[in-house]
């Protein structure tokens, strides 16, 4: 048996397997390491043989898991060795116990390159072996020429070529740069007209590397893959010996199928026509068989087929196939079969139109979700996570519930985390949203992190009607008798908040309340104790009248805990029983809480950070980042005022926690801050009522762009004049449409006022009918914008075929999410529109919605609020700022002037509110005339980014209709789009809503101005001159 | 009726650094957000290694280990400290050896998959990327523990306990950088072979007796 000639090795092998326990192994271990120390350090006495045995036995000590901190010199010293038999041991040991990181490599780099370059093929393997193993980026770059050149040389037997291949591999991934791009890829092509199929195999290895990095560089290399598989696919040629179980190098085609999933497409129609041949044939001939390995090669190769078809967008019958054989695996006994059905069907996710098919083995799945193995229940979560969507959330949802009372601890927490979004992305309705959090809550509170019941309770309280639901709710929770601490703590919270709403229930009574509350103070912790305290204040304020025996239990905790250890509860304990002292004034300090700022969910940050070091599929990470957006957005109308508060994004992930406690605390320290309750207690705000009946003579302007004479004019201003030739054409297509409403189903209120309304608000209503209504919530950053539509379904039964296109202008990025095919009765979708401004234009983004209720189908195109406007940001600038701006801006086509007529007449004030709307900050002062107004706003576009625009109106006391406007930027084509937006409002738009004074709301519609002089600028230069 | 100020004498103007408004500020963190967002989808296209590079690793290190937990041989492909080694064995000794029988042969682990198989007494393990062929690897243990039978005969743990530096020559010729390198069982054994005649033949050598008396005489 002992084929090793080394007994000295053989005896210290036995001598450890020997021991009987590890003990006895560590004293035989350190007494060998001391034996070879002291050898190593005598080296004179050392023949090579001995030095070998002792590097051998260190090797095998160090596999052991003992710590070998010497002899690494020696191991290395055995690779400039002159006989064969050492160099190998060092070469093999030094690769073995060193990473490419060490510093002992750098010494033997010489003696490595001169092995290589040498005319000793045994050495060349050795040195190309050990170079491929650990060989860092200072090997890569003295040896990556030699190396390449070993494998290139038609004098180099295979197997030298094949090494080289792999070192080459190596080198390349330390260092790109190694190989140069022109030529090498004539070289590939060549390389894989290679005979040998070893070195085939090394070559393709290499060539993955390569295109993995630039498909481009090896485009040439393509048809050669393509042939190859060909050729192994038929088994034309292969020698026996290449043969893996009567599978033509199974290795081989794998790689060759990796390799051209690199390339972005397949042009050439031969070559196409011929790979899908190839594919079908793999697809449609894979059979099951008895022989394991033969039937995992053969497996082997079919995924990686499957992976290459869903890659090259194949024709949907094909995928159609592969999502059947895919349906199949995934319900065969073998588990890595199965396994592996589940895995790409996940992948296949991507894929669009499969979706459905997929959908079609839900149930298989969920039974996959109880396989004894682990991965496969990981595989069939994500899965179900992945697939998951509006029509089947329901479903997927109650199935992980389900599960979870039966999941491994090692699952749970991913499973809570991902019910909890699922339920929160795709919920048809709120209380349904609230069911399944509870359920969590109670059948896995362990698990629940606090961000999902910080969640739930800003759905509660930015939804009234959800309030009584979730607190009767939670209400039936309290009285079940083992409760986890989380479910006391939300029950407590919702119970505080909103538990007087239930008065009437039996069993709700405040003091109802009170006491199956109070039953588990004592068995809470710190955290909770204090949320139950605020929930004791809030019960004690709604009790109205106060019951006395309840204001006694209450203030006696309060005593009770004024003296707690925790400093928190002392104070919150202290401060409510002070300020419940002072009767009424209590109602005003804890009043409700204020609606919580819409944000990202918390839960899908997190999520999505979890992902990073879970084994997560990319489809799942990509699928997740697509629909991140989904998530349901508080839906909290608030006034518009200008742009939403910037700083939300940046603490997206601690906002939730911090955020409670900020509230929590406000309440119990400050008592300045009592308006805080009443004040902040946002009503939506009301649909602004129709400013505007002009908006409909505005309407064919803003599409139709700037009018003949102007558009004459800026086609020597503007270099890009050119290019709006395209939105018109989408605008007048708008247009055209917008009539065409006169279908059977007609819009209530006017789309036109509507969306001039949204031009100056960043939420309100875009379009409702009897059937549906959307809704839009925008938000701004920079050049960035984030829009929200809110399709919701008016009625009892479902819209289908919903649709929704965007047809956005040339100078606008717009991405809508997917829009789900059918609307549930009674819910809403929300449906994010990404925005990213590219330049200025005042074309305007349109909607194309359509749907079909019932028989009627609806049609709708909708112009989009996505206008200049929303990209400006105001900017206060001083006057030594702004004086040498205005001079450098001289003259068109940077500063533009005209005097306008016909304009609205109003107050210098109401033409600062206008202003304001429009974002542009007014700065008093600059101009010592007061008749004059001097604003400044930054435009935001990707191309300019943040660019300054200064703007001046000169007011005539005598005749308001007229004035003069001058303005300046640094970029012709906004200076111009500018001038026409503010003419237009000037001219139009009536005073508006969103002015911060307290207008009045319900503005009249002032009388239209006349029409001819807004349409034709010509007439007004005229006039002007 | 328009005064140009004279105070200034600044030439460039440059939005002011902190407007009331925060205008940079919101303008940076939107500009953050996009580029981490581009980043990560970045990373999520490409399969990043350990260190960074973008590059599809095989596998990035070959474990043998006994049933009782103990480790008959090791090779990393991709770089690990030796703390990290020792981490990484301690741990997938753990999660594979726990496994039942009939189960599938790959296990996810910090976020990689390790495909394993079991023979008799012996697992052998491979680490590879999760986007990587989990059956093509899986045969590769196969093939390599079929050059293993057919060099010792028959192989079984005991022939790699006192030889395990034989299983690191054959696996030398089978796996390179973490890549198959020989898929040919044949050609694997016969470079094998001519390897050890060429010890073979240095061994003669050196006890033949001019190198005794170089030795004796040294």
């Amino acid at each position: 048996m002992a084929i090793s000639g080394m007994r000295g090795l053989s005896v210290f092998i036995s001598d450890v397997r020997n021991c009987q326990n590890k003990e006895q192994e560590r004293i035989r271990v350190d007494k060998e390491l001391g034996h070879i120390r002291t050898r190593f350090k005598n080296e004179k006495g050392l023949t090579p043989y001995e030095k070998k045995k002792y590097v051998w036995k260190m090797l095998y000590i160090y596999m052991l898991g003992y710590d070998v901190d010497f002899g690494h010199m020696e191991a290395v010293s055995l690779i400039s060795a002159p006989k064969y038999p050492e160099k190998q041991v060092g070469y093999i040991v030094t690769s073995c116990l060193l990473n490419e990181n060490h510093d002992f490599l750098r010494l033997v780099i010489n003696t490595v390159r001169n092995d290589i370059i040498g005319r000793n093929e045994t050495f060349q393997c050795l040195a190309l072996t050990m170079v491929g193993n650990i060989g860092g980026k200072e090997f890569s770059e003295s040896l990556a020429p030699d190396v390449q050149k070993l494998l290139i040389s038609s004098s180099c037997r295979p197997l030298v070529r094949k090494k080289a291949a792999l070192c080459l591999l190596r080198l390349y991934r330390k260092n790109p740069d190694v190989v140069n791009i022109e030529g090498w890829s004539d070289r590939m092509a060549q390389l894989l007209d290679e005979r040998d199929m070893g070195v085939l195999t090394s070559v393709m290895s290499l060539l993955v590397a390569l295109v993995s990095n630039n498909a481009e560089a090896y485009w040439n290399c393509l048809p050669k893959c393509v042939r190859i598989l060909e050729r192994l696919a038929r088994n034309q040629d292969i020698p026996p010996e290449y043969t893996y179980y009567g599978i033509p190098s199974p290795w081989l085609q794998v790689k060759t199928m990796r390799a051209l999933q690199y390339y972005p497409t397949i042009e050439d129609p031969n070559t196409r026509r011929a790979l899908f041949d190839v594919l079908q044939r793999i697809l449609m001939g894979t059979d099951v068989v008895k022989n394991v390995n033969k039937n995992n090669a053969s497996h082997a190769v079919l995924f990686e087929a499957l992976a290459l078809v869903m890659h090259l967008d194949a024709e949907k019958e094909m995928m159609s196939q592969c999502v059947a054989l895919l349906g199949k695996f995934i319900a065969v006994r073998e588990p890595n079969i199965r396994y592996l059905g589940l895995e790409n069907m996940t992948r296949m996710l991507l894929v669009t139109d499969v979706q459905d098919i997929i959908k079609r083995h839900q149930a298989q799945i969920i039974t996959s979700l109880k396989d004894p193995d682990v991965s496969i229940r990981r595989r069939a979560l994500d899965l179900l996570y992945g697939m998951c969507d509006v029509t089947n959330a329901k479903d997927i949802v109650e199935e992980l519930l389900q599960y979870l009372s039966t999941a491994d601890f090692a699952m749970r927490e991913e499973l809570s985390l991902k019910a909890a979004i699922l339920a929160e992305k795709f919920a048809p309705d709120l209380s349904w949203y609230v069911d399944v959090i509870l359920q969590l809550i109670d059948k896995a509170g362990d698990f629940v992190s606090d961000d999902i019941w910080y969640r739930v309770v800003q759905f509660v309280t930015n939804n009234e009607d959800l309030q009584p639901y979730a607190a009767a709710k939670a209400r039936e929770y309290l009285d079940k008798p083992a409760l986890h601490e989380t479910m006391v703590k939300v029950g407590a919270y919702l119970l505080g908040e909103y538990g007087h709403l239930l008065a009437r229930r039996p069993g709700c009574s405040p003091k109802e309340l009170f006491l199956i509350i109070n039953e588990k103070l004592p068995t809470v912790s710190t955290s909770t104790i204090a949320i139950l305290l605020s929930t004791y204040a809030k019960i004690l304020m709604h009790s109205q009248p106060t019951d006395p025996e309840l204001q006694e239990q209450i203030w006696a905790i309060f005593r009770k805990y004024e003296s707690y250890i925790d400093v928190e509860i002392q104070q919150r304990a202290v401060e409510y029983f002070a300020l419940s002292r002072k009767g009424a004034a209590l109602t005003d300090v804890l009043a409700e809480m204020p609606k919580f700022p819409e944000r990202q969910s918390a839960l899908l940050r997190k999520a999505e950070d979890a992902e990073v070091d879970t084994a997560e599929q990319s489809a799942i990470k990509l699928r997740s980042q697509q629909q991140t957006s989904n998530a349901l957005v508080v839906a909290d109308p608030r006034p518009v005022n200008g742009s939403l508060p910037t700083n939300q994004q940046l603490v997206l992930v601690k906002m939730p926690s911090q955020n409670m406690e900020a509230h929590s605390s406000d309440q119990v320290v400050s008592v300045s801050t009592k308006e805080n309750g009443t004040v902040s207690k946002d009503e939506p705000a009301p649909p602004t009522p129709s400013e505007d009946l002009l908006g409909d003579l505005l309407g064919p302007l803003a599409i139709e762009g700037p009018p003949a004479a102007a558009a004459a004019a800026s086609t020597e201003q503007n270099p890009l004049a050119g290019l709006e030739a395209a939105p018109n054409s989408v605008g007048a297509l708008a247009l055209a449409t917008l009539d065409d409403q006169a279908n059977s189903v007609q819009p209530i209120f006017n789309i036109a006022e509507r969306f001039h309304v949204l031009c100056l608000k960043d939420s309100g209503v875009l379009y409702e009918d009897p059937y549906v209504q959307i809704g839009v919530k925008a938000e701004w950053r920079a050049h960035h914008g984030r829009l929200v539509l809110f399709l919701g379904n008016k009625n009892t039964s479902p819209l289908v075929s919903v649709r929704a296109q965007i047809l956005p202008p040339t100078h606008l990025k717009m991405e809508l999410s997917l829009v789900p095919d059918t609307i549930p009765p009674r819910a809403q979708v929300q449906c994010p529109l990404e925005v990213v401004n590219l330049r200025a234009s005042r074309d305007i983004a349109v909607l194309d919605f359509s749907y079909t209720f019932g028989t009627a189908v609806v049609n709708a195109k909708l112009r989009l609020p996505v206008v200049l406007n929303k990209f400006l940001q105001p900017i206060s600038v001083s006057a030594e700022e702004f004086f040498p701006q205005w001079k450098s801006l001289s003259g068109p086509p940077l500063r533009l002037q005209e005097v306008v007529r016909g304009v609205k007449p109003m107050s210098l004030a109401e033409m600062a509110n206008l202003f304001a709307s429009l974002h542009l900050a007014v700065t008093p002062g600059l101009d010592t005339n007061p008749n004059n107004l001097v604003a400044s706003t930054t435009f935001c576009s990707e191309s300019t980014h943040a660019m300054l625009c200064l703007i001046r109106v000169e007011t005539d006391p005598s005749d308001r209709t007229q004035l003069r406007i001058t303005l300046a930027s640094g970029d012709p084509s906004l200076t111009f789009e500018l001038k026409e937006l503010v003419k237009e409002y000037l001219i139009n738009i009536p005073l508006t809503a969103p002015a911060p004074a307290p207008a009045p709301q319900a503005v009249q519609p002032q009388s239209p101005v006349t029409p001819q002089a807004f349409n034709d600028p010509g007439a007004m230069l005229a006039g002007l001159l | 009726m328009w005064k140009i100020s004279s105070s200034s004498s600044r030439s460039q103007f440059r939005i002011r650094r902190s407007p009331p408004t925060a205008t940079l500020g919101s303008l940076r963190c939107v500009e953050d957000i996009v580029f981490e967002k581009n980043c990560e989808q970045e990373r999520r296209r490409k399969s990043v290694g350990r260190f960074g590079f973008y590059f599809p690793t095989m596998i990035n290190f070959v474990l043998l280990i006994s049933r009782q937990g103990k480790v008959r041989l090791t090779k990393w492909y991709s770089t690990y400290s030796q703390k990290e080694r020792t981490k990484v064995i301690r741990e997938l000794s753990g999660v594979i050896l726990s496994r039942g029988p009939k189960l599938c042969n790959f296990v996810e682990w910090r976020g990689y998959k390790v495909v394993y198989r079991r023979y008799a007494s012996l697992y052998f393990c491979m680490c590879i990327d999760p986007d990587d062929n989990e059956l093509e690897i899986l045969e590769i243990i196969h093939h390599f523990v079929e050059i293993l039978d057919r060099y010792f005969g028959s192989v079984c743990e005991l022939d790699l306990i006192f030889n395990f530096h034989k299983a690191y020559y054959i696996l030398d010729e089978i796996l390179l950088a973490g890549e198959l390198q020989e898929s040919s069982k044949k050609t694997v054994a016969r470079l094998i072979a001519a390897q050890d005649s060429l010890v073979e033949t240095a061994k003669e050598q050196a006890s033949s007796i001019s190198n005794i008396i170089a030795q004796a005489t040294k």
